[in-house]
């Protein structure tokens, strides 16, 4: 029997898998999250959007050529949302991507060398887990423009890394007394292995899910920070549309409401998927690796 | 029957989940006499758990009772309550003042975060009938935590005021003795009282067991796995396999006959320190599987003396001079010569 | 020098701070003299407290003493250099109680048995490397492995986690391997087939076994007719040969214990006798270094007893710790 299994056999043998696949709850979550993917990448192309101003064709009806209408400048709102759906989706994935890299790096030194080393990484941690967010954004907007996704992303990130680092450690921590890492110890096995073939796995499905739930922090953050005028942004963000139609007045005018509610139905549905799909994967992952 | 205090009568539970169920006691009818130490004998699957919890009413779902009954017969008069059919408040009663437990590691039975006394008042207070000043609770409580925990060997200064981790294990299940004594029941059920502990603290616990069970005529129902407590402390013994009892009798005439071949499969398993070990032989196969039980009789693929009836057919509680017995080899009517 | 592993005098002290300035020591292991041979299994015997843990794990290289030295064939593990605590680390193997908790739950069987096998032998092909886990699987009684190779630790029974143990403890190709309670987490049923796979891997690959559990009669059945060592609150009280002991214990503590042993056998349970024991509460291992560990609960102890260092005796065929030797009666086996 060949033991590097085919993919097709792996997946179908493995609980994990098979708790994912049967549970309602990621498949939906996903599935949303695949959409939202799909469009960013295809979007663009399939329904290019360009910024000419056309008063004339301002605040425009719903219809087939505009089927969410237009804005306050006559650009078509729903071509916006797709071309938008790039750039969320982007500082999304690189917040969580810088975000785990710190925690997970600064969380497996912390706990396994331990002593003077741990000790100081959990005071930095506890220092960023106690500035308050909201002026420290203010001195870094005054100091810095953020205009691209990546120092959008650094950004975001300063106020995620740190609760994340303390939870990888304790994880870490407590799978360091288990017995099957003592075994290793027994059996002579190197601490690469150690490190990559007994403790990651085990945070795998924690860090998973904090991947994704780090993404869904920083749209909200993001959002926030925007509203509050702190960053330049991408105007086709979704965020970048929210405001735009708040400052033209859209809540008082009947025929702009559209433009103002269809990127909050945009923001929300990504959030509800973020959340279906943690949620789900927390279900399916975590009570196979209780089992006693 | 009356001198029965318990009888469980054709009793089904099953588990039911999302995609199949699971039949957890499958038909069982055992009757525990009065003033007796019965022992259920059973390993994994076997059912003996869940057997106690429905006993005490206590079982939870997914799990249900199906049919069948638990009868109690509080006094030798013979009248019979249903414990299966009570209403919450006469459960309230019966558990503890009439049934009461002591659980398997004493560990997760007490609350962390109070002292005995709390503990003992807190369960004594739930029961209290009538108005009672809080004053006069407080030295009933006294009172009665001196007199059980003396039946254990405790002493009440010393234990009151600690905390459950403060006390070492054989004294932790010691305590959880006296909670159990605590409203005087008339049966208390024991789920594996001992493992954990050491052989010596094991012995002292069991002779405190039988000492109450001698004085105060208290019943006992001893769940457990290990043949050498059976041998020691059982009157009576049931023998469990599969949701099913298979063998009953007095513990003599258990470990004497061995009728099934399930127990006797049991008792060869069980290293001796006097004994010679070389008539000493494992069970062949593995537990029962709930979920894929096999056809006819459960024991059948382990069975060194199954034959061609075995697969085919359930077999039936017999009963042969007092000795109870649920396999093929005795259905003398239908076996053939 | 034939002994595997040797250890001399060994202390293991635990403290713990207590409050700003005080500090309690646990004195888990003390003055512990123990040796194994090749090929030998010896049984360790205890209730929970008694050190037994830990001195597999000092056997095992897991936890350094406090004082007194681990000799690998007859050198101190604890000066060696590189190569040669490699060596020392396959040639002593351990078999943890918990199966569940010894195996990474979230890999499989394959992947578990792999990693050591991979690691031992850098330059073995895969299909080599495959065949030589089918070969361990077969052994252990595993039987076809392809259906347990591709299985999680969660869906295999205990027993089959045990046996999976032990193929991935002789997989390192050890001469000691050290079993923590092995079989007390199995069915009864099953004990009997799991012991006896030790058994054979004693006989048919020599490999030496240090068996340690708190069941006498366990204990009794693979040590057999060769060694037993009983402890008590970090010492070893008497060691020698199994049946002997079985038959003539004589530190008090041996008969206690196996006086209190539940038998079988409803007829012989009955005429078991009163447990030679003062006391029902075990002392606790803090803070006592002089003296008998077993003074407060000897029935036969004296004034001495309770400060005098205690010296290694012989008596009958096994040694023993005991002051009044002499005075210990003989105890008698029920009938």
């Amino acid at each position: 029997m060949k033991r590097r299994m085919t993919f097709r056999q792996w997946s179908a043998n493995n609980p994990f898998i098979s708790a994912f696949l049967h549970n309602k709850k990621a498949i939906v979550g996903l599935g949303i999250m695949v959409f939202f993917v799909v469009v960013a990448i295809f979007g663009p192309l399939i329904f290019p959007y360009s910024p000419e101003i056309d008063y004339a064709n301002y605040l425009a009806k719903p219809s087939w050529q505009h089927p969410l209408g237009t804005d306050g400048l006559g650009r078509d709102v729903f071509r916006q949302l797709i071309a938008g759906t790039n750039d969320v989706l982007l500082v999304a994935v690189l917040t969580a991507t810088i975000t785990i890299s710190i925690g997970v790096t600064l969380g497996l030194v912390s706990g396994l060398v331990g002593g003077f080393v741990d000790r100081l990484i959990m005071l930095i941690v506890n220092v960023f887990l106690t500035i308050p967010s909201l002026p420290v954004f203010l001195i870094l907007a005054a100091l810095f423009t953020v205009n691209d996704p990546l120092s959008f992303a650094l950004i975001l990130s300063i106020f995620n890394w740190a609760g994340l680092t303390r939870a990888i450690r304790s994880q870490i921590i407590s799978l360091r007394e288990r017995d099957f890492i003592q075994i290793c110890k027994v059996m002579d096995m190197s601490t690469i292995h150690i490190i990559f073939k007994e403790l990651m796995p085990n945070v795998g499905s924690y860090i998973l899910i904090n991947f994704i739930l780090v993404m869904k922090n920083a749209i909200t953050g993001s959002v926030g920070i925007m509203f509050l005028g702190l960053a330049a942004f991408e105007p086709t963000n979704w965020g970048a549309i929210l405001i735009t139609a708040k400052d033209f007045g859209a809540l008082f005018i009947p025929a702009a409401r559209i433009w103002l509610l269809a990127p909050i139905a945009c923001i929300f549905s990504f959030q509800f998927g973020i959340i279906l799909l943690s949620s789900g994967l927390d279900e399916a992952l975590n009570p196979r690796l209780r089992k006693a | 029957m009356n001198d029965d205090i318990l009888l469980i009568k054709n009793l089904v539970i099953e588990y039911e989940l999302k995609r199949y169920s699971i039949r957890a006691i499958d038909d069982v009818t055992m009757a525990f006499k009065r003033g007796s130490i019965t022992a259920i004998v059973g390993e994994s699957g076997s059912g003996k758990t869940t057997l106690a919890s429905a006993i005490l009413e206590v079982i939870s779902s997914p799990g249900r009772i199906i049919s069948g009954d638990v009868l109690y017969f509080q006094n030798a008069q013979g009248f019979e309550t249903k414990i299966n059919n009570l209403k919450p408040k006469q459960l309230n009663h019966y558990r503890w003042q009439e049934c009461s437990m002591v659980f398997q590691g004493a560990q997760s039975s007490l609350n962390p975060v109070m002292t005995i006394y709390e503990q003992f008042y807190e369960t004594m207070m739930v029961h209290a009938t009538g108005n009672i000043q809080k004053g006069e609770l407080k030295e009933k409580v006294l009172r009665r935590a001196k007199e059980v925990l003396e039946i254990v060997n405790l002493d009440v200064d010393r234990i009151m005021p600690m905390y459950p981790h403060e006390l070492s294990g054989g004294m932790k299940q010691r305590v959880m003795i006296a909670f159990s004594l605590l409203l005087n029941p008339k049966i208390i059920i024991l789920d594996e009282p001992t493992t954990a502990l050491d052989v010596i603290t094991q012995d002292s616990i069991f002779k405190i067991l039988k000492n109450i069970n001698r004085d105060m005529g208290v019943t006992m129902i001893l769940l457990t796995h290990d043949m050498g407590v059976v041998a020691k402390f059982a009157d009576f013994v049931g023998v469990m396999y599969a949701g099913k009892l298979v063998e009953y009798a007095d513990t003599k005439s258990v470990f004497g006959k061995r009728l099934h071949p399930y127990t006797n499969g049991l008792i060869s398993a069980t290293p001796s320190i006097i004994a010679d070990n070389s008539s000493l032989k494992p069970i062949e196969g593995v537990p029962p599987d709930l979920l894929a039980l096999p056809s006819g009789c459960p024991f059948h693929p382990r069975c060194p003396q199954a034959f061609s009836k075995c697969p085919l057919l359930k077999p039936k509680l017999i009963e042969l001079n007092n000795h109870l017995v649920s396999c093929h080899l005795y259905d003398k009517e239908e076996t053939k010569a | 020098m034939n002994e595997i592993i040797e250890l001399k005098k060994l202390h293991v002290v635990f403290s713990k701070r207590v409050g700003l300035f005080r500090e309690r020591r646990f004195h888990v292991l003390k003055n512990v003299d123990f040796f194994v041979r090749p090929g030998e299994i010896i049984a360790v015997v205890g209730e929970s407290g008694c050190g037994k843990t830990t001195l597999g794990r000092i056997v095992t290289g897991l936890l350094k003493p406090t004082k007194g030295e681990v000799l690998f064939e007859g050198k101190p593990i604890y000066g060696f250099l590189n190569a040669d605590f490699a060596n020392f680390r396959q040639s002593v193997q351990f078999i943890q109680q918990d199966s569940y908790a010894a195996l990474n739950p979230v890999r499989t069987i394959y992947q578990s048995l792999r990693a050591p096998i991979i690691r031992h032998h850098r330059k073995m092909k895969n299909d080599e490397v495959d065949r030589r886990i089918d070969e361990l699987m077969t052994f252990v009684g595993l039987n076809p492995p392809e259906q347990f190779l591709v299985k999680y630790p969660h869906q295999l029974s205990g027993g089959q986690r045990q046996r999976v143990l032990m193929a991935r403890a002789l997989s390192l190709n050890p001469k000691l391997i050290v079993a923590d309670e092995p079989v007390s987490m199995i069915d009864v049923s099953l004990r009997l087939s799991i012991l006896n796979l030790m058994s054979e891997l004693n006989k048919k690959l020599n490999i030496a076994f240090i068996y340690i559990t708190h069941d006498l009669a366990t204990a009794k059945y693979i040590a057999n007719d060769q060694r037993i060592a009983v402890m008590y609150l970090g010492e070893i009280v008497e060691v020698g040969n199994i049946n002997d002991i079985l038959t003539n214990p004589r530190h008090p503590y041996t008969q206690a214990l196996l006086s209190a042993v539940p038998i079988p056998d409803p007829i012989v349970a009955a005429r078991q006798k009163d447990i030679p024991i003062k006391g029902m509460n075990i002392a606790s291992i803090e803070n006592r270094t002089t003296g008998c560990s077993f003074f407060e609960r000897c029935p036969y102890a004296r004034e001495k007893c309770q400060h005098e260092q205690v010296p290694v005796v012989k008596s009958g065929n096994a040694q023993i710790r005991c002051h009044y030797e002499k005075e210990i009666p003989i105890w008698v086996k029920p009938q």
